[in-house]
Parts: structure tokens; sequence; C-alpha cells
């Protein structure tokens, strides 16, 4: 674990979910599920369609109610002290309206004053990062633009705690690179954001730890450097003959597999002494490669399918 | 912010509620310029009716018509008359002719229709009929002139509005009153139910609860503000339309039977009776959180009770039923004819109207917001 991440885990959660469970009726939404998101951190929350994550966020804003499980938000219960939480976090809705009939700019002073804020300065500043029209009409926004103006609200007030459902819908690719940079700025100035999605690449391009959620249940929360590590590496190596496979059959190989004189194999440790016995033999051809989160989230995805 | 919500309903929704407002005042202000033509008795309206004088017989339905009045202010001896007979008053097609007539008097009865029947359905008429309506109008004739002394029925009637509504009109507190429970609890009452349903459903339909309540403004002051913004605005409307109708039964000259207060206050009063309304739509807005049904709803609940009220004023056996009866709790009659406002009945349906409204709070705040 690197030192700065090991420094922002030693203080005390601004989110923290305990045995958090919503169920509809028979359905179960998401299941027991235990979660810490850390002051400073950019956490994302990996699932695919309907794995549960935007219930979980609903359900941590009180905008559901919980079966069962605890949610403190800053040391605050999420559904008693709702409203006192909502003043220090910022939320954009997966899925959300505005009013069609107001300009952009006349819906955001509303919704900032709501929140007692006066100072527009910052809301000015994210549009022009955004290349935002404010004086457009909602109903005659884009799709893209009209989820500008959602992210624009979520970070206006500059609260501590920023939570993002599926934050990048809609932005175009040079968009939702300005907007991975301003999550780094927000990050760098002390803000925690906690950021759903099932893009997998934005994960791992911004966030530090990475919560994967399947059928509402949480699978695993690591961070994204970590998680890479212990997924190993897909070594594949061509031989010019036949190999021994038992010379492979040490701590830390997995998946051996063969195909001719092609052999493939996964090596979380001792890479040392499983290339210095590949270079026992004559190579023709060789790759070494790094697990990304694509193929993390596939292996999950895939189980998903199998079961 | 507090009030920010309240603020925000009355500015997003001023264009609908101003044109409504102007409808409003303009139907109840204009309705009321028409109280002195239903007031004054229809017969008056038959021209020179005053001249004629007329007689029927219950037993043998013999008409006997005298104009010997007129004759001796307004001509001289010399005239004889015709007299016309129709089902109408109209004199253009008469199904009786009479041009012989010398004295100012005509003695008529319904079997000399049929001496010159050229209508081969008159004799079934004539059968059918318990009590035959006619029209007669007398002319005078002189050499070649001829001069119009008058038309009468044998019907005596007022107007239309009496036998419909049982009333004479000449109270225009009663009229008052009639316009109040025919058609204004229903048009404000609907529209108010309509605006307050969707001031919420939409918010759920458009997807804006989850912005709304992004920001620290609970569910109770959500719906606090809206429940105070839609009141206000009630109040509003009935302040000027209550202006409004002083204004114009004052412009009628009436105002000596009625006070202005009372006029104003007889609308006033129904203020605690919108705001049970509006409570009651919220609390359907929460609940069913679609408009359409949420609507569908609050309109069945203000029909229901239009129904059962009228219904239980028309039959004295439902007597029993009225206090069931939201409607029963506006008692603009008593406002009207003894300038008595029942404290009771306005503080029955304030606490009902907070009952209710605190029963919409508990429902939403314990609801789900659907994404």
């Amino acid at each position: 674990m690197i030192d700065w991440m090991v420094t922002k885990m030693e203080k005390e959660p601004v989110m923290k979910i305990r045995g958090l469970t919503k169920k509809y009726g028979d359905v179960i939404g998401i299941k027991d599920l235990d979660l810490d998101v850390y002051p400073g951190e950019i956490m994302g929350f990996l699932g695919p369609n309907g794995a549960g994550k935007t219930t979980t966020i609903r359900a941590c804003l009180a905008l559901l109610n919980k079966t069962a499980g605890d949610v403190k938000i800053f040391g605050l219960d999420s559904h008693k002290d709702s409203v006192e939480i909502r003043r220090d976090v910022g939320y954009l809705p997966g899925d959300f309206g505005m009013y069609p009939d107001m300009k952009a700019k006349a819906i955001l002073k509303y919704l900032l004053s709501q929140s007692d804020v006066s100072d527009t300065t910052k809301m000015y500043e994210l549009s022009e990062i955004l290349d935002l029209d404010l004086n457009k009409k909602y109903r005659e926004l884009s799709k893209g633009n009209r989820q500008k103006v959602g992210i624009v609200q979520a970070f206006m007030a500059d609260q501590d705690l920023v939570i993002l459902d599926e934050p990048t819908g809609g932005l175009d690719p040079l968009m939702q690179h300005k907007f991975y940079d301003l999550l780094r700025k927000e990050s760098r100035e002390g803000k925690t954001i906690f950021m759903s999605s099932h893009i997998l690449a934005e994960v791992e391009e911004v966030c530090d730890r990475v919560a994967i959620i399947r059928r509402g249940e949480l699978q695993v929360v690591e961070e994204i450097s970590s998680l890479q590590e212990k997924m190993g590496k897909k070594l594949e190596v061509e031989f010019r003959d036949g190999v021994d496979l038992d010379r492979f059959d040490m701590q830390g190989v997995e998946k051996v597999e063969v195909d001719g004189n092609r052999v493939s194999m996964i090596v979380t440790e001792n890479l040392d002494e499983v290339v210095k016995e590949v270079s026992k033999y004559d190579i023709m051809n060789m790759s070494l490669e790094t697990f990304n989160l694509d193929q993390l989230f596939l292996t999950y995805y895939r189980e998903d399918e199998g079961s | 912010m507090k009030g920010r919500t309240f603020l925000f309903e009355l500015r997003s929704r001023w264009k609908g509620l101003t044109i409504f407002l102007i409808i409003v005042i303009l139907l109840m202000a204009g309705y009321v310029q028409i109280f002195p033509s239903v007031s004054e008795p229809f017969d008056e309206d038959l021209e020179g009716a005053e001249n004629i004088e007329i007689e029927v017989d219950e037993e043998t339905g013999v008409i006997s018509l005298d104009w010997g009045h007129w004759e001796e202010t307004e001509a001289d001896p010399d005239h004889n008359y015709t007299v016309l007979v129709n089902f109408i008053p109209n004199m253009v097609q008469p199904i009786y002719r009479n041009e012989s007539i010398t004295e100012p008097r005509f003695v008529f009865h319904p079997s000399m229709l049929l001496e010159e029947d050229k209508n081969t359905d008159l004799s079934m008429i004539l059968e059918d009929e318990e009590e035959l309506e006619l029209y007669f109008a007398v002319v005078g004739v002189k050499e070649d002139s001829r001069e119009f002394i008058g038309m009468r029925s044998n019907v005596e009637r007022t107007n239309v509005f009496e036998e419909l509504m049982g009333t004479d009109w000449t109270d225009i507190g009663d009229f008052i009153a009639m316009l109040y429970n025919m058609w204004f609890i229903l048009l404000v009452g609907l529209y108010l139910a309509y605006v307050s349903v969707n001031s919420v459903t939409k918010d759920f339909e458009e997807r804006r609860m989850d912005i709304i309540f992004s920001t620290p403004l609970s569910r109770r002051q959500y719906l606090l503000e809206k429940f105070s913004s839609l009141g206000f605005y009630t109040f509003v409307l009935l302040s000027l339309t209550a202006l409004a109708m002083v204004g114009s039964v004052y412009s009628l000259g009436e105002l000596g039977q009625l006070s202005a207060s009372t006029v104003f206050l007889s609308l006033i009063v129904s203020w605690p009776l919108f705001l049970v309304l509006i409570a009651m739509s919220l609390l359907v807005a929460v609940y069913f959180k679609s408009s359409r049904t949420a609507v569908g709803m609050a309109f069945f609940f203000i029909f229901i009770q239009y129904a059962v009220h009228l219904v239980a004023d028309m039959a004295e056996t439902l007597e029993l039923v009225k206090p069931y009866t939201l409607i029963t709790y506006w008692d603009h009659s008593s406002v009207l004819s003894e300038s008595v406002v029942s404290s009771f009945d306005v503080g029955l349906l304030l606490v009902l109207s907070v009952l209710v409204f605190g029963f919409a709070v508990m429902v939403f705040e314990r609801s789900d917001i659907p994404a």
C-alpha cells in the first residue's frame, strides 16, 4: 500500500457503510454491504448494469429507505441526519431532470440558494472548464450539456464529499478527459469523491481504490495498483521445441496452458524464477502482460454469467 | 434555505395562476351581473302584458281576455280587434285567428282551435296536454291602421330559473349562494387539486427529486413550502375574486340587501375548505407519485364530495350524510343571510387540513423516492 494512501486510511472514514441491505419486496437490491471511503480519496464503485451501484448510493443519501444496516457520513446517521449531511455532500444522480423552461444559470443559482451558498464563483469556473453555456434553457441543451449542468451542480457548492453516479454518461471523449482532470484537481484540493461507473477505463484512470459489486454484493475492495499486482501477469512463451511443464510447477504460477509449443501461465510471484526456467529452452517468442482492470472486471462478470 | 421553494413555486407558476385568477374573477363578477334579468318575473317580458287582463277557468278551460281598460285610455271606441293564438310567443304563423271582434274582450276555449284546424296533430296535442300553454296577441284595427295592444299567456310563470331551482331569486344572497354551490366549488376545487398534485408529481416524473434532495431540504420542508405557496395563492385568488364580486354587486345597486363585508366574507370562509383539498391533493401526489393517477384520485374525491353534498341538499332523507361532506362546513348561507361566520366550521376545516397535511408528510418521509 503506498504511503499517501496509508495516511488517508488512518483517518476516520468519511463514509462508513456496515451491513447495508435494501430489499424491494422479495427482491434484493443490495445485500450486507460493508465499505469505507476515506478522506481525500477517489473511490470507484464498479459493477455491471443492475449490480446495485445506484441503489447503494441512493440508500446512503436517504433517497431510499434501507432494509438493514448502518451508514455514517461524516460520523452522522445517513437517514436521521440526512439534511445536515447534505450540507457537506455534492451529488450527481445517474438519471436526472431539471426545470425545462429555466435557464441553466437560474437553475444552478436556485439550487445553490437551497444550500445557503451565495458565492457563484465556482459555478462559473466549472462552467468555463466544461465549456457550458449557462444562458440556454435546460430544454435547449443536448444530452451532454445537460450532464455538464449536473456535474456543475454537484461540485459548485464546494462540499467535502462528492458522490457521482455514472458521471460521464453523455460526455464526449474530450470532455471525459476534462472531467477526469477536474476530479484529480478536486481530489488534490482535499475533496473525497465516490464515483460509480461501469466504464472500467475511467475507474482505472482516475480512482485510487475500487470496489466491485455484483448482484448486490460487494466482491472486492482494493487499491487499483495492488489489485493489478494481485491479479499477476500473463506470461506467454513460444518455444522452439516441447518443454517439460513440471518445471513450472512452483509457487505463484497458475493456469498453465499448452497449445503445441506455445505455453501460457499466470504469474503472481516468483517471476524471476519462472523467467530463469524459461530461459533454459530455445525461445521463439515471448510476451509478459500486466492484467488491467478490464480483464479483472470481466473475470468477475464471467463468473456472474457462469453462475 | 427556508422559503426558497415557496418563492420558486409562485415564481414558476405565476402565469398559469394569473390566467386562472382572471377567468374566475370575470366569471364570478359577470355572473352577478345577470341577477336583474333572472330576478324579474317572466310575464313582464311579454310586451303589453299590462294592457290585457286574463282569467282562466280551471274546470272548463275557458280563457277570458279583457282589454277594456286599455281602450278607455288609449283609443276611441271605433276599433275592432284581431286576436291571434299560438303555442309560442311568436305570431308569424298563429294556430288560431279571429278578426271580427268588436268588443274589447274575448272568450276562448281550446276546442275553438279544432274548428279551423289546419294542423293534423293539433287534436292529439289537445288530448295529451293537461294544461295547454297558449299565448294571445291582441291587435286593434281602425280603417287601414293597426295598433298592437299586447300579449298574455294563460300559464302563470315567473322565470326558468325559478322553475329549475324552486327559488324566486328576489334575494341576491340566495343567488350568490347558488353560484357558490353550483360551480365555484367545482371550478376552483378541481383546478387547485390539479395544480397541487402536479406541483409534486412533476418533480417525480421529470426526475428532479434526486437533485432537489441533494440540497439540505427536508421532505417535510419541501411539502410545507408547496402547501404554503398554494394556500397563499388560494387566499389571494379568493380575496381578489371577493373584491370583484363586491364591486359587481355594488354596480347593480344591490348592496342595500348585503353589506360589502358580508359578500367578501362569504367567499373568504371557503379558504379552509380549499386548504383541506390542497392537503388531500399533496397526499395523493406523494402516495401515487404519478400525475395521472393522483389527479384522477383527487378529482374523484372532489366529485364524490360534491355529488353527495348536492344530493343530500335536495333529499331530506339524506340529511344525515351532510356532516360527512367537507363542503357542508363552508357555510356561506349563514354568512350571506345572517352575517355570521361559524368559528366551529372554520376551525374544523383548519384542523383537518393540518391533519391531512401531517399525514402527507408522514407518507412522503417513509416512502422511497423512485429513481
